[in-house]
Parts: C-alpha cells; structure tokens; sequence
C-alpha cells in the first residue's frame, strides 16, 4: 500500500496515542520502586492495549480470508494494519520495561520485532517495488505464470529458428491442455496456444544459417529456459545486443528478421526474470510477516494467561 | 523494447495465461501455506513439551535468583497461598502442617495469584525491622524475584527511603535516628557509644569535644607501631615473623599482629592479652618464683581478676616455701635449693649437718634470724645473684603452713593441730613463721605488680586495704552496632588509610573512620556500591528463624502439591 496523504490522520493519531503512551510511561519508570514492570497497574494498561493492537493488525488476514465480512472497507483495515501494528511495538515495550524477560517472553519480543521490522520492510519495498516494476518490467505478466510464458517463448523461437535453420533436433515438451484468457475462437482446450504472430514460413537452409543454428543452440536457448543458471552471455543486455549484432553481420540479410524475433523474445525472457526478482522482492517477506505473526499471536496468548494467572 | 509491437498487444499477450492459475499451486503461495502452518505448529509444540514435563520456566518473567533455583519450575510453590494468613512469621512448624495439608503449594482459584507474606515466610520468618516502624513493606515489594541470578537482598535505596525521607514511627514519638536519609549522601556522621558512668551517650565522630574512647584500657597506638619497636626481636624469636612488617629504617609490628580477622573476614577478633599482649608484656612478677609447671620459668601470674591474681600470689609463694621446706640431697636439690638461697629461705653456704632449712628448724631462735624487711620491694626484680642469707625463724611452731591461707588463718592455725613429717634433709614446716613470710612476700610483691603490670594497661580502684579491682574494660566488639562491615572486601587497603593509629598516641583516641572516608571509595557515580544494604539491614536477623526446620526435602521441592 502507498503511504499517501490519505495516511496522514492515522499517522497523527498514531503519534498522538505515542506522546501519550511516552508522557505516562516516563514518570512512571522514574518513580516505581522496582522499575518498569508488565505486571504492575501501569504496565499491565500498556500490555492490554498493545495485544489488543496486535489483534486488530492480525485481523486483517481473517478480513483477507473472508472477503465477505463487510466491516469497513479494505483500505481502512490495511491502514489500520500498518499504523496501530507499528504503534503496538512501543507499547510492548513500555509493558516489557525494555527487557526481554523470561524464555517466553524473550521469544516473543524476537518474533514481535522481527515481524515489525519485516512489517516496515514491505512496506518500503511497496513504495519503491511497483514504480520499479512498471519502469523496468513493461512486458509485466502475471507472476505465476511466468515459467509457462517462458515456455511459450521458447517454443516460437524454435519454431523461428528450425523454419530458418531446418530441425533442430530438440526435446521439446508438449504444451499443456489448458484454457487460456484473451478470448477468441481458435484457443480452446486441446487446440494449439496462441503465437504472437502467424507461424514462420520455412526458408531454404543456406551454410551461413549453420552460425545461427549454432548461437541458438548454444546461447539463446539456454536463456529461454524456465530456469536460468549460471551468467550466459544472454543476461547482460550489452552483451547480448553484441552477440546479434554479430549474427546480423554473419548472416544474410533474409535472416536479420528471424535475429530481430529471437532478440526480442531473449528481450521479453529478461523482463520476465526482473519481474520475477521484483516479485520475490515485493513479497517474500511475507514469508516471515506471516507465519511469525501467527506465532506471535498464539505465544502472546499463552503469555497473557499465565501472566494474568501469576 | 518491442513493447509497441502489435504482437505484445494486451490481447496477444492475455492469450498467454490460463485461466486457471490462481487455482493451481504455486511455490510461493504454497511456501507461505506451509510456514503460516509450521511456525505457530513449532510454537505450540514448545509449550505442549514444557507442559507435559510439568516444567513451567518458559512463563518466569526472568531468571529466579539462585536461592530460588529450585522452585522456578513450579509458579505455585511462590505464587501460592502460602500457609493460612493466621501463621505468623515466628511460628516456624505450622508451615509443615499447611504443607502437609496441601494448603501450600495448591494452585489457587482465579487469577491474579500474586506472591503473599505467608508464602515467603513457609521458609523465611522475616523478622520486621523496628517494633515501632509505622509501615511495614510486604516482602516481595522489597525482594523482586525474576530479576536474574541476583541476589534478593541487593535492595534499592528507594525502598528505605520510603520511610527514611522522612521517618515516623507508630506511637507519633521522634525517632531515635536521623529522619532524612535518602542517600550515602545524606547519611549523618557515624556515631559510636561513649560510657558516662552508668550512661551511654551516642557521640558522632564530628563531636571532637566529646568524643573519647571509654574502653578502659591503656594503649598508645603510635608506640606499638614505632619502627625497630624495644622488644621486636624477642617478638620474632617467639612469634615469627608473620605479623611484622617493613618499614623505613627497620621493621615494625602489623596492624594484626593485634588486630586479626575472625573465621568470615568481617570483623575483627577480640584482643585478647594471652594471643596480643603476653609476648611483649609479660605479667612476671620476681624472678625467684618459678611456674611450678616448668620449674625453669618465672612463675607469672594469670590474666584474671585481682582476686584471681592474689590468690594464685599466694599460692605460688607458699608452693616456694613448701619446696624449700624439703629439699632434696645432692645434685638433685641443687637448683632447688639455689631458689631457695635466692628466696632467702636457706643460707648459700651447705652445712654438713645437712640442707635443712635453717629458719624452719625447730628451736632455731638461737640464731640470728632477721625478720624480713616488709617495706623492701622485690616484687618485680629479676633475681639472679644470691642475696645474703636471710633465716625465717620467728616462728617457733613445728606445723607446716597450709597453703592459701591468710595471715590471720595462719595464726589460727597455728594453734591447731601439728604438722607432717619432715621430708629428707629438711625438718617440720613452721606455719606461724611461713605464713609470716608469705604474708611478707605478698606484701612486697603485689603492690609492684599490680601497680606496675596491671595498671599499665588497666584502670584500677582501690577500697581500703583490699586488693584492688580493675575497671572492667569495654572495648566494643562493633563499634557501628546499626551496620554491618566486612573487612574482607577492605583488605587491598592499608589499616591506617581509615584507622589513623600511626598519629594516636592518647588512649582516648577514637579510631574509627568518618564516613567522609568510606565517601572517597563509596560514591553513586563510578565508584563502589553506595546504597543502604551495602551496610545496613533491614531484618533483625537475631529473630531469624530456628535452623531446625519445618520441611522435609519432598515438601520444600515440590511444595507439598506432589
């Protein structure tokens, strides 16, 4: 979610709440005879109002669940997420003294700031990720179906290259049955997939397509793989533009077009990979935000019933 | 970039996705499926273990402090009712009952079980601090436990000075001390006992005037700590030279060799005179009495009461005039008989008629026998050299003198019944004429000797003419009886850098230090530990509970639940 001006009365409020919380909290450490304690009057305000924060930042992966639960709209619940999450912290920690406590206390207030700092990261990454993307990655597709794109791509640059070079004797997976968007009569499950353009007309095999064949075989292939290893020439764009620069003055001008296709899907290929970087990027800390705040909750559970117990 | 080619259309380019994506799994969503299932699984997991073991550490808000060890598995043992409210502090056994009950050690109903008296003192009486304190802290206001491996005596100043800011107490009178402390800062001049008759009076050590050292004992520090000390050597030939020291120009006595460390290192052991003083100030009192239990020695009198010491006079003296009174032949009365010379009991030269005792033969009045002269004090000389021959013969009976007997028995016993047999060489003890002479003896010996030795270090009062009675000394065991001290910690410093003995030369010279000096270490900013525990406590551990317990070992594990 963008931090926008719409972000402005929660911040403030926040902050607000914050102040309040720091203007309580300080003399209260500086006149308890023991120190700040989450067991005390004091303390014990902070800890209730920080978990019952909590669970408002947690509530909004049951709200994403249940889509159906009409209680105020999405932004609002996401707003909420952020701020009165981010505003939680300080008041654990108020209720903590600052002190990582016992065993299950230490584990909660590790699993608490790594899910803040995870929290904070995301958000930053969603200020800078999506114009990045747009920027970087026009040809943006859908996420999980990059791989079966890729394989698209493939397919058609054989299919441009083997109409050139003749068979390149290669293993090529069937594609799979599918149905696919875009509408239109002609794609229906079983029918073969839609191309970018109508099917290559084949040329007459001619010595110099042999270097093609070779570069094909050898270089762009290899790129137009699901998964890319290593550091091919294909992967730095300057490179890659020398190598078809090179094919352009190796080969006869009938086949500059065909060069011109495969540089541009090799193009398309390497947005696909940046989108998919981008991606991990844009969303892998959820991989941590997630689950931990799960154990948060459940761990922060258990603290709250013992604490109040004893 | 290709993107405005008419094949990279959004048409062209949405044919590429299937329509059912979303339903398919993907590693990322499945990744995060998994996790948001694992994580929280893992985390209940680590309680379920815990649980199952009856383990319940993982809920301390921190490590229980090390006397505490043992029961920071279980919250109830502390977080219990403890014994029933009735059960005092003192009453030491009912807590086995409450145990043996279950009473202790029952989880409570509810919540909020919080940490009671009654609990703490299952173990500890936890005696109050004064009778008339107005305000009584519960014990865990004070001893915060999960605080880590500390120790629960280690008290911040905050809570004394709850009621030291401005002490009351519960009957409204003014309070026996200082009523504003809150800090070492704060803290008053240190102030010690001083004796006015039958009066103690608190002096503080500012009060140059009035302060004064009413121990009743002698002793001029900066003497004893003199370089190449008179007598020093002897004191190495005796003692070592353990508790010597060197100094410039010599060597001089250490400050233990008095003053030595009881078995903890806290304090310092009483001086006693037989360990401290004997060695250089022997209670000898003439050279011509031996101890009769090394006949080589001066006899010396014991440090005791004068009644004690005249006795032992007496005795000694008459014990020398009994060995006289039988000396044996030869070579083997012959050191005896030199003693008796010396006494003047025997004459020096040996008459061939034998070794009897001239003075106490019967019949001697025929000889020139002078009295002896009372008025000349031996008392105190180290006779070595024979003194002209001087013959007790006033007394003409044949009895022998009992021993310890006064002059006046002595003469009643005079007439009594007679006397022993005489032993080889020696004839019948006359007991009029010995008890003369040890009456002689004791009045020219203890005069010296009590003036001489005992008045050296002590106060003496004289009644009449009975023996006179020292002054019972009242050198404080704890100078500062409201605190505490360990010299242990103290021992990297010089005696002298606090006690300034070098410079004290009156006996009424308090050496304690100013608390200006424990300032210089003991200081809120960087230096030792300055709060009120460090000497003071708040317990009267004098109302500690009695050793023998209440609990048995399963009881005081388990706290009677199990």
């Amino acid at each position: 979610m963008l931090i926008d001006r719409s972000h402005r009365s929660w911040i403030i409020a926040c902050l607000v709440v914050l102040a309040a919380a720091t203007a309580i909290y300080v003399p209260y450490v500086r006149h308890a005879l023991n120190g700040p304690s989450g067991g005390s009057a004091v303390g014990l305000t902070f800890g209730v109002v920080g978990s019952a924060l909590m669970l408002f930042a947690g509530a909004l992966g049951a709200r994403r669940k249940v889509p159906t639960w009409q209680i105020g709209r999405g932004t609002f619940w996401m707003r909420g997420h952020i701020w009165l999450g981010l505003l939680s912290f300080p008041l654990i920690l108020f209720h903590g003294g600052f002190r990582l406590g016992g065993p299950l206390t230490a584990v909660l207030m590790i699993l608490f700031g790594i899910v803040i700092v995870s929290g904070i990261l995301g958000l930053l990454l969603q200020q800078v990720m999506p114009r990045l993307m747009l920027t970087r990655v026009p040809l943006e597709t859908v996420y999980e179906q990059i791989d079966s794109i890729v394989l698209q791509l493939r397919g058609q640059s054989d299919e441009l290259v083997a109409a050139a070079c003749g068979p390149l004797l290669v293993d090529t997976p069937p594609a799979p049955a599918e149905r696919r968007a875009g509408g239109g009569l002609v794609d229906r499950v079983g029918q073969p997939r839609s191309t970018p353009r109508a099917h290559p007309a084949p040329l007459a095999p001619t010595p110099e397509s042999a270097v093609l064949r070779d570069a094909y075989l050898t270089e762009i292939r290899p790129f137009l793989d699901p998964v890319v290893h290593g550091n091919g020439v294909m992967l730095n764009p300057a490179r890659a533009a020398t190598l078809f620069r090179e094919l352009r003055t190796a080969l006869p001008p009938l086949l500059h077009n065909t060069v011109g296709e495969l540089e541009a899907t090799c193009d398309e290929r390497r947005q696909l990979r940046d989108q998919k970087r981008l991606h991990h990027w844009l969303h892998g800390w959820l991989l941590l935000h997630i689950p931990l705040s799960l154990a948060l909750l459940l761990l922060g559970t258990a603290h709250a019933v013992i604490a109040l117990r004893y | 970039m290709a993107a405005g080619d008419s094949r990279y259309s959004s048409k062209i380019r949405a044919k590429r996705i299937a329509l059912g994506y979303f339903k398919q799994p993907h590693p990322f969503r499945r990744w995060r499926f998994i996790l948001s299932v694992a994580v929280p699984a893992v985390a209940a997991l680590w309680l379920l273990v815990y649980a199952v073991r009856g383990d319940q550490r993982i809920y301390n808000g921190g490590r229980v402090s090390t006397a505490h060890t043992m029961f920071e598995k279980d919250c109830v043992v502390c977080h219990g009712p403890g014994p029933a409210p009735a059960v005092s502090a003192p009453a030491a056994a009912a807590p086995a009952t409450m145990l043996a009950a279950g009473v202790v050690g029952t989880p409570p109903p509810g919540y909020w079980a919080r940490v009671t008296d009654n609990a703490c003192q299952a173990c500890h009486a936890g005696p109050r601090h004064h009778v008339n304190e107005a305000f009584q802290p519960r014990c865990a206001s004070c001893h915060r436990e999960h605080g880590g491996r500390a120790l629960l005596v280690q008290i911040a100043d905050q809570h004394c000075a709850q009621c030291h800011r401005d002490l009351k107490t519960k009957d409204g009178q003014p309070p026996a001390y200082h009523a504003n402390i809150t800090a070492l800062r704060q803290h008053p001049e240190f102030a010690v006992n001083v004796h006015e008759g039958d009066k103690v009076r608190r002096v503080r050590l500012d009060q140059k005037a009035e302060l004064r050292d009413t121990a009743q004992i002698n002793l001029n520090h900066a003497k004893h700590l003199k370089v190449n000390l008179k007598g020093i050597e002897d004191v190495e030939a005796q003692l070592g030279a353990a508790h010597l020291v060197k100094a410039k120009g010599g060597r001089q006595l250490a400050c233990t060799f008095c003053h030595r460390p009881d078995a903890r290192g806290e304090y310092m052991e009483p001086v006693a005179y037989e360990k401290n003083c004997a060695a250089c100030h022997p209670l000898d009192f003439d050279g011509r009495f031996v101890d009769s239990a090394a006949p080589d020695k001066p006899a010396v009198v014991p440090h005791a009461k004068a009644g004690v010491v005249h006795a032992y006079l007496r005795g000694t003296i008459a014990d020398a005039f009994d060995a006289c009174q039988s000396i044996p032949a030869g070579e083997a009365g012959k050191a005896l008989r030199q003693r008796c010379v010396d006494l003047e009991l025997v004459k020096a030269a040996a008459p061939p008629a034998g070794d009897q005792p001239r003075g106490l033969r019967r019949g001697g009045g025929g000889e020139e026998a002078p009295a002896p002269e009372p008025d000349t004090p031996r008392g105190l000389r180290r006779r070595s050299s024979l003194e002209p021959e001087i013959v007790l013969a006033q007394d003409e009976s044949p009895r022998r003198l009992r021993r310890g007997s006064d002059e006046s028995s002595g003469d009643a016993a005079a007439g009594g019944a007679g006397g022993g047999g005489a032993a080889a060489g020696g004839g019948s003890a006359g007991g009029g004429g010995g008890s003369a002479w040890v009456s002689t003896q004791l009045s020219t010996i203890e005069p010296g000797l009590f003036k001489q030795r005992c008045e050296y270090c002590h106060a003496l009062t004289k009644s009449g003419g009975a023996v006179p009675q020292v002054v019972p000394t009242a050198i404080p065991a704890r100078w500062l009886p409201h605190a505490r001290f360990d010299h242990a910690p103290h021992r990297p410093l010089a005696c002298v850098e606090c006690h300034k003995a070098t410079t004290s030369t009156e006996t009424k010279d308090v050496l304690m230090p100013a608390i200006g000096t424990c300032r210089d270490c003991h200081k809120p900013a960087g230096g030792a530990r300055s709060g009120c525990v460090e000497c003071h406590r708040y317990h009267d551990k004098t109302q500690e509970r009695d050793p023998d317990g209440p609990f048995k070992v399963h009881q005081l594990l388990s706290g009677a639940r199990r």
